[in-house]
């Protein structure tokens, strides 16, 4: 077990290295991507301000508490995006042409190669911008400090878990449906709706981003256990979430890779 | 039968193809229309229902309840109309170099690539109509107020193709432009008052979107459909737009004429 | 052949034993009906990929697998390498049964698609093959060593820091071998690799395969179109047709040795049967040339070409002629056409 883990390990090392070495080949597209993904920042962040300058606060969450928010759901998803999103995005064509099977016949598990293979370092701005963030607006939100940190560091890798496996049951159903890109658009569609605190939302669409599409995850439990004012009822659907999506997804790549070997020839 | 010159038949036939094109993948075309036009509105819908059902709003951005509602729902009709990823498929035309093969035909390749698209763009105005008028029999919009924000919209949807052009030209140069048009579909999201109605900006930012013409694609044709902007503001718009228009399209030619000898020099 | 396995004659790297494998899949018909029929009733159309297919290779044994596009061979590969379940019959590869893919099994093979790349694009050589280094765990001393030995083998040192897009064709093949092999495997399934090369860039690729498989004693299974793959390289070699297999042996067998074939071209087009009445006892068969109107091709024994000649020189007009010698190439177009 040790040596397996080890091993992995050692993938994701050299991915990373790798993956470094590729932006370093493609500067200008690096600087570019950055910006982009700097502006697309910025631009939530003007949402927030343009909200909070026509009202103190929206169903008791404070504009210092929304900014903590924006803060958490930038680094959150800067994890994910630096070390996940593009092998997303990849994935519905490796299922399609064929690259699953050079990835079937390595000795290392095939969804951890899969999800490994690129990762993209221009969202490293967001994340330094959303701890930025976090420790500017900290205080006022509500969030203690101290040794609270750590539990910071612990929640955005929890959002980013979640992404990663709800992410990947849209990704699965490129077994079934070819159209990929189409699914992966419905995905970010849903998705933006994790974007805002899901104290904004109607009870029902509150419970459905708490389980059945748990982008409340990502960020806006996390903070409200930061700030101080999470519920315990949370948690348990945070378990019951990702133990879930878990099992659903593996039952889901199992299925699927058993229809792409009795399909294909 | 008349015969049709060539000038405007390949304009006509282009703009045919677009439509079957559209209707040829029309199970796409509705999944797509439910990713990018209902769930936006859900998510900004929900905003309203937070600041006044869950909290205790009377106003926001001076407006009730109701009004900020029917801003979501109107903006819907013209949100769909301003998506459009011509400049995309000019980048990757440039990337991959076979926009030397369209600059080989007899057509003018940038508005070749704007009448296929319109195929699509004509089957949401017509949706778009449909809704409208189904509205105006049981609200208080006037049908006749959204034909005038339509009409702005489609100036504002030309406005979006000849930005477009113009970021696109980046390619000749960085061999891509998908970090640029990307930049300016964010930017445009916020600064179009799909994400929220532009009049929500303090007072020390207005000037950020009063300076642009993004407005122009869904904030402008959503007030005037409903009726918050009447007569003369209307045509006070209509001219904004036409010299948005007249600026850019010069703007264009220049760059494309520049740029454009670049790429052949280079030999595409 | 391999020489280091020989004690052990009697290892086997595979064994198929009445393989068969069907694919189904399911038809869409157009439009949004198409979709509610896919949803309710599919319909699943079952196609068989190989059928009844039996051999056995040795260790250390390089074998071409042929047939024409369609007859089965990348389906068989996939069985082989553990891709896909066999439908029927059973595989044994390595000792084991390939479909389960242990660690153990798949650390011991290799696939190269000459179709396709695996090796990472946008990388440099040198740091595509880092990543496959940590996915075999390979000791980094030893992987070092193998590379330079590999790379000087196949002339591309120079190239290890170039990004592998900027490579050429050939080149890139190379790499996506040194990839294959790096982890020293011991079965290793080749699809097309010379597929694109030049003759030169292929010729050396055939070079380093046959002294790789000398020397490693590697056991090879590859596919080619390209007849001269095939027999420069394989002492065996199995043929699918339609799914079956139709010839297990060494590809020698399947060439006449003394058939060689006569090109004539007229001055005129002529019928086959006016020329045949003329030739009756020499030839075996005669053929019109597809490409040409005026010329028509003979096969015939090599000892009767004289005679042959003379007699049509006498009675026809002949502008021109050549004659071609049996070769691989030939006697597989003619399995394929199913005249054999």
């Amino acid at each position: 077990m040790n040596k397996i883990l080890a091993q992995h390990w050692d993938i994701f090392k050299t991915s990373a290295r790798n993956n470094l070495v590729r932006e370093f080949f493609y500067r200008a597209n690096f600087i570019a991507m950055t910006m982009v993904d700097f502006v697309w920042a910025l631009v939530e962040a003007l949402f927030f301000h343009v909200i909070y300058s026509n009202t103190a606060a929206l169903n008791g969450w404070t504009r210092d508490q929304g900014f903590f928010f924006l803060g958490l759901f930038l680094a959150s998803d800067a994890i994910f995006s630096i070390f996940f999103q593009r092998n997303f995005w990849y994935f519905p064509g490796a299922i399609n042409s064929g690259d699953l099977d050079s990835v079937l016949i390595k000795p290392a598990n095939p969804i951890f190669l899969l999800l490994t293979r690129s990762m993209g370092f221009t969202q490293v701005t967001n994340l330094i911008l959303g701890i930025f963030i976090l420790s500017r607006y900290g205080t006022s939100a509500g969030f203690p400090g101290g040794w609270h940190w750590l539990a910071v560091v612990l929640w955005i890798f929890v959002g980013a878990l979640i992404q990663v496996l709800v992410r990947m049951f849209f990704v699965l159903t490129s077994f079934w449906i070819e159209r990929g890109y189409t699914v992966s658009s419905l995905y970010y569609s849903f998705f933006q709706m994790g974007a805002r605190p899901d104290l904004f939302y109607p009870t029902a669409i509150r419970y459905t981003l708490k389980s059945a599409l748990p982008f409340a995850f990502i960020a806006s439990v996390p903070a409200q256990f930061l700030v101080g004012i999470g519920r315990r009822g949370d948690l348990l659907l945070l378990g019951a979430s990702i133990i879930g999506y878990f099992f659903l997804t593996r039952w889901m790549w199992r299925k699927g890779l058993r229809r792409y070997q009795s399909a294909s020839s | 039968m008349v015969r049709i010159p060539f000038f405007l038949g390949w304009r006509l036939s282009t703009l045919r193809n677009g439509i079957q094109d559209s209707l040829a993948y029309r199970w796409d075309f509705f999944l797509r229309l439910f990713g990018s036009a209902l769930v936006p509105a859900i998510v900004q819908f929900t905003l309203w229902y937070s600041a006044f059902k869950l909290g205790s709003a009377e106003t926001l951005g001076g407006n009730t309840y109701a009004e900020l509602v029917a801003y979501t729902a109107t903006s819907m009709l013209f949100s769909q109309l301003r998506t459009g990823d011509q400049d995309f498929t000019i980048d990757d035309m440039i990337r991959t170099g076979t926009f030397s093969a369209a600059l080989l035909r007899p057509v003018r390749p940038l508005e070749f690539i704007y009448l296929r698209s319109m195929g699509e763009k004509l089957s949401v105005m017509i949706l778009a109509s449909l809704i409208a008028i189904t509205a105006s029999i049981f609200t208080s919009m006037h049908f006749s107020h959204f034909l005038q924000g339509l009409g702005i919209a489609i100036l504002g949807n030309i406005i979006h193709f000849q930005i477009g052009c113009a970021v696109v030209t980046l390619a000749f140069y960085w061999e891509q432009s998908y970090a640029a048009i990307m930049t300016k579909n964010i930017i445009v999201s916020l600064l179009s008052g799909e994400m929220i109605p532009l009049h929500f900006f303090p007072e020390n930012l207005t000037w950020l979107w009063k300076g642009l013409p993004f407005y122009l694609y869904i904030y402008g044709p959503t007030q005037i459909a409903l009726g918050r902007w009447t007569g003369g503001d209307v045509t006070h718009q209509l001219w904004i737009a036409l010299a948005w228009i007249a600026g850019l399209g010069l703007l264009v030619r220049m760059l494309w004429s520049y740029s454009i000898r670049r790429y052949q020099a280079l030999g595409g | 052949m391999g020489t280091a396995n020989f004690s052990t004659p009697m290892t086997y790297s595979i064994e198929a034993s009445h393989i068969g494998r069907d694919f189904r899949s399911t038809k869409k018909k157009p439009g949004f009906k198409g979709i509610l029929s896919l949803l309710f009733h599919p319909e699943i159309v079952v196609k068989q990929a190989v059928t009844d297919v039996s051999f056995q290779i040795r260790e250390g044994e390089f074998v071409g697998l042929i047939g024409s596009n369609g007859a089965g061979k990348t389906t068989l590969l996939k069985v082989l390498s553990g891709l896909i379940p066999p439908t029927t019959g059973t595989a044994t590869v390595l000792q084991e049964t390939p479909f389960d893919r242990s660690l153990k099994f798949r650390k011991n093979i290799a696939l190269v698609m000459g179709q396709k790349a695996q090796l990472w694009w946008d990388l440099p050589a040198v740091e595509a093959f880092d990543l496959l280094r940590a996915i075999y765990q390979t000791d980094p001393v030893v992987h070092r060593a193998r590379l330079d030995e590999l790379a000087t083998l196949l002339g591309v040192t120079s190239l290890m820091q170039t990004q592998i897009r900027r490579l050429s064709l050939g080149e890139r093949m190379k790499m996506e071998i040194i990839g294959a092999i790096l982890h020293r495997p011991k079965l290793l399934f080749l699809d097309e690799p010379t597929i694109g090369l030049d003759i030169l860039a292929a010729r050396r690729l055939r070079a380093f395969l046959k002294e790789h498989n000398k020397s490693e004693g590697t056991t090879i299974i590859l596919t080619s179109h390209n007849m001269d793959d095939i027999s420069e390289l394989c002492k065996r070699i199995l043929v699918l047709k339609e799914g079956r297999l139709l010839f297990d042996g060494a590809p020698s067998v399947l060439i006449a040795e003394n058939e060689c074939q006569l090109r004539v071209q007229f001055s005129t087009a002529i019928d086959p049967g006016a020329v045949k009445e003329n030739l009756d006892e020499l030839v075996f068969g005669i053929d019109k040339d597809p490409d040409q109107q005026e010329t028509l091709l003979f096969t015939l024994d090599r000892k009767q070409l004289a005679s042959a000649i003379q007699r049509l020189m006498s009675s026809f007009t002949v502008l021109d002629f050549s004659i071609q010698e049996a070769s691989l190439d030939r006697a597989m177009t003619k399995i394929y056409k199913g005249e054999a």
